[in-house]
């Protein structure tokens, strides 16, 4: 038998499909685990009273943390999730699973040759790798191999629906999560184009076979990587926060045409926020650096609010269905609180709208970015879109994927029903005073902030030692939260105890 | 493509919105999700990096 | 799995009146916040 029905959500779920998501996952988690360590290290290294790594060290970590956190762990997820909407949502096979073994090795593949590279010194030059900055082949070649994987695994999604919708397993629409999963794959497209026009002339000129890389051309391509790979996250965070609460509460769109053009706004206009990382370089002109991130990108901002609104919206419908009609807030006291799925949720939508979003679209405005760009505010804002936004988003999805895939109940589920909060305190805090201290001037990838030996001086408002070591706790606190749920979900996923498929 | 089924389907419904079968054509959106940015971001961006002149010393 | 989305069935109703609270509430307080912000800014970084 290749299918099975789960007993929980009544879905056809196929053999390999399953298999690719939950090795996907757990590959997923262990890289999330090497990144969070390395958080943990730098993030004591910036904390003043604690300054803990030498800076070789320092900037080493720092080039992991960035690229284990913010590509392998969310990219690894969201090919789980292409294979949960593609194929187990819709009722439906995962074509060619050999293909998917195949993307899954590429990037494991690529993973590893960066790590390898960077933990032996080869590639200090940070996840962005600018140009002059210059690393060792293997460090480019690794990362061209994981694009390719990634590529591939996206690909996978449009082979899965143009499959499924000739098998009859949808008619005319997809589902709402695998909508939304198709527009991160639109994006993941372009997004890995990018990459690769950009990461192969580079690596021939780390080889030596290219004399000269323009620093210019490099960043603005670089960007049409970097940046649009954080809007595969908004889609696929936002399909996730969709899926939960479709599942956990029953909720439907309240409306669904609006949830949709909001995902179309995204495909079209969320990519040329890139922009906003070269808001103070010279060479771009004022109109495109004000079409860019001003007209266009605001239609993409105004489709995370409507999101940010419909649903909640929807989860209040579903417990209103369920009779907490008094007032205009029992459906609020009355939610699930206590699953972690839900709550992890809820406060990856808070936390993204109001630590990440709105920070964002301050820091992305021309006018504020000459005083926001490279201080550590940057860093804040988007621990608020990446780390309380999409990973906790994806860990929420990933409690409720240990019965519905992995067929095994949570161990210790009393840690795991606190896990998000403390998860959520522990990066706002990190969040939070990041900005504090990045709006009075402290720098971003800097390992001495007093400057010491400098030919010049300079001391900041004293506040900012406050803030640093608001940003130390936090560190402490999403550590120790981020220890829980690696334990949680690997203990799970080998110990937990077995429930009816 | 779903010109077939969509005759199937009106006799027993209403007919589908022409915006949901805009979003439902995966591939349109697929079309304009990569010439957008490509367009006004990448080819604008590379445009203008070109009409930079070289400083008059500089020999590659 | 519906064809056509029955969102039709939910036009002009308030249904989920929560959360266009909230929405109301967290408008008014983002509003007074970016102004606090902004007249901060303004101190700090006021260059004359
Ligand atoms: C335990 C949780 C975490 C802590 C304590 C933490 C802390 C830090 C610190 C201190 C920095 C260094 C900033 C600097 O010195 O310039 C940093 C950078 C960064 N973090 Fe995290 N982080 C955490 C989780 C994550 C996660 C889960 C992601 C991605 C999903 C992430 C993505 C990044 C990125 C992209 C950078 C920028 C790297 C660079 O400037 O090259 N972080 N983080
Ligand atoms: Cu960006």
């Amino acid at each position: 038998m290749e299918f099975r029905t789960c007993s929980f959500t009544g879905l056809k779920i196929h053999k390999p499909a399953e298999d690719l998501i939950k090795w996907n996952v757990i590959t997923a988690v262990l890289f999330l685990t090497l990144g969070g360590l390395m958080g943990l290290l730098i993030g004591i290294t910036r904390w003043p009273s604690v300054h803990y790594l030498d800076p070789t060290y320092y900037y080493r970590y720092l080039t992991l943390h960035g690229f284990d956190a913010l590509l392998v762990w969310i990219i690894f997820f969201e090919v789980a999730l292409v294979h949960f909407t593609s194929a187990v949502l819709l009722n439906t096979r995962t074509v060619i699973p050999s293909a998917g073994w195949i993307a899954y090795s590429l990037m494991l593949i690529g993973a590893i040759f960066v790590n390898i590279t960077t933990f032996a010194g080869k590639a200090d030059v940070l996840f962005t790798s600018y140009v002059p900055l210059k690393a060792s082949g293997v460090y480019y070649t690794g990362v061209i191999i994981f694009a390719v994987g990634a590529l591939t695994a996206f690909g996978h999604f449009f082979a899965n629906i143009i499959q499924a919708k000739r098998d009859g397993a949808y008619k005319h629409s997809l589902p709402l999560g695998s909508f939304g999963m198709a527009a991160a794959s639109i994006i993941a497209v372009v997004t890995l184009a990018h990459g690769a026009v950009i990461m192969i002339p580079t690596l021939l000129w780390s080889i030596g076979l290219i004399k000269y890389l323009d620093p210019g051309t490099y960043r603005l391509i670089f960007w049409g990587l970097g940046h649009p790979s954080q809007q595969i996250n908004v889609c696929a965070m936002v399909a996730a926060w969709y899926m939960v609460s479709a599942f956990v509460l029953g909720g439907k769109p309240v409306n669904e045409k609006l949830s949709r053009t909001a995902f179309v706004l995204y495909i079209f206009f969320i990519n040329v926020a890139s922009e906003h990382h070269l808001l103070v370089d010279p060479i771009f002109s004022n109109w495109h650096k004000i079409i860019n991130t001003s007209y266009v990108m605001h239609l993409a901002v105004f489709a995370s609010m409507v999101h940010a609104f419909a649903i909640p919206a929807s989860m209040e419908v579903a417990l209103r269905e369920k009779g907490y009609t008094n007032g205009l807030f029992e459906w609020l006291k009355k939610a699930p609180w206590g699953n972690p799925a839900f709550s992890g949720t809820f406060l990856s939508i808070i936390g993204f709208g109001f630590l990440g979003g709105t920070t964002g679209v301050i820091a992305g405005t021309e006018q504020f970015n000459i005083i926001r760009h490279n201080t550590f505010f940057i860093t804040g804002h988007f621990h608020g879109t990446v780390v309380v936004g999409t990973t906790l988003a994806f860990m929420a999805f990933s409690y409720l994927l240990m019965p519905y895939i992995f067929k095994r109940e949570l161990i210790m589920p009393r840690l795991a029903s606190v896990q998000p909060y403390l998860y959520f305190i522990g990066v706002s805090m990190v969040s939070i005073g990041m900005m504090a201290a990045g709006a009075l001037g402290v720098p971003r990838r800097h390992w001495d902030i007093t400057f010491s030996g400098a030919p010049f001086s300079f001391t900041f408002d004293p506040s900012v030692d406050m803030f640093l070591s608001i940003m130390g706790l936090g560190t402490l606190l999403a550590v120790f939260a981020g220890v829980i749920y690696v334990v949680v979900i690997i203990g799970s996923a080998l110990f937990g105890r077995r429930v009816a498929p | 493509m779903a010109d077939e089924e969509r005759k199937i389907e009106e006799q027993e419904e209403e007919p589908i919105p022409a915006w949901q079968l805009f979003y439902d054509n995966i591939m349109l959106l697929f079309f304009f999700g990569v010439a957008v940015p490509t367009l006004v971001y990448t080819v604008w961006g590379l445009m203008e990096i070109v009409q930079i002149p070289d400083l008059p010393s500089y020999s590659p | 799995m519906a064809d056509k989305y029955d969102d039709e069935e939910h036009r002009n109703k308030i249904e989920a009146p929560g959360t266009l609270a909230l929405s109301l509430i967290f408008l008014v307080v983002f509003m007074v916040l970016w102004f606090l912000h902004f007249k901060w800014l303004v101190e700090v970084w006021w260059v004359e």
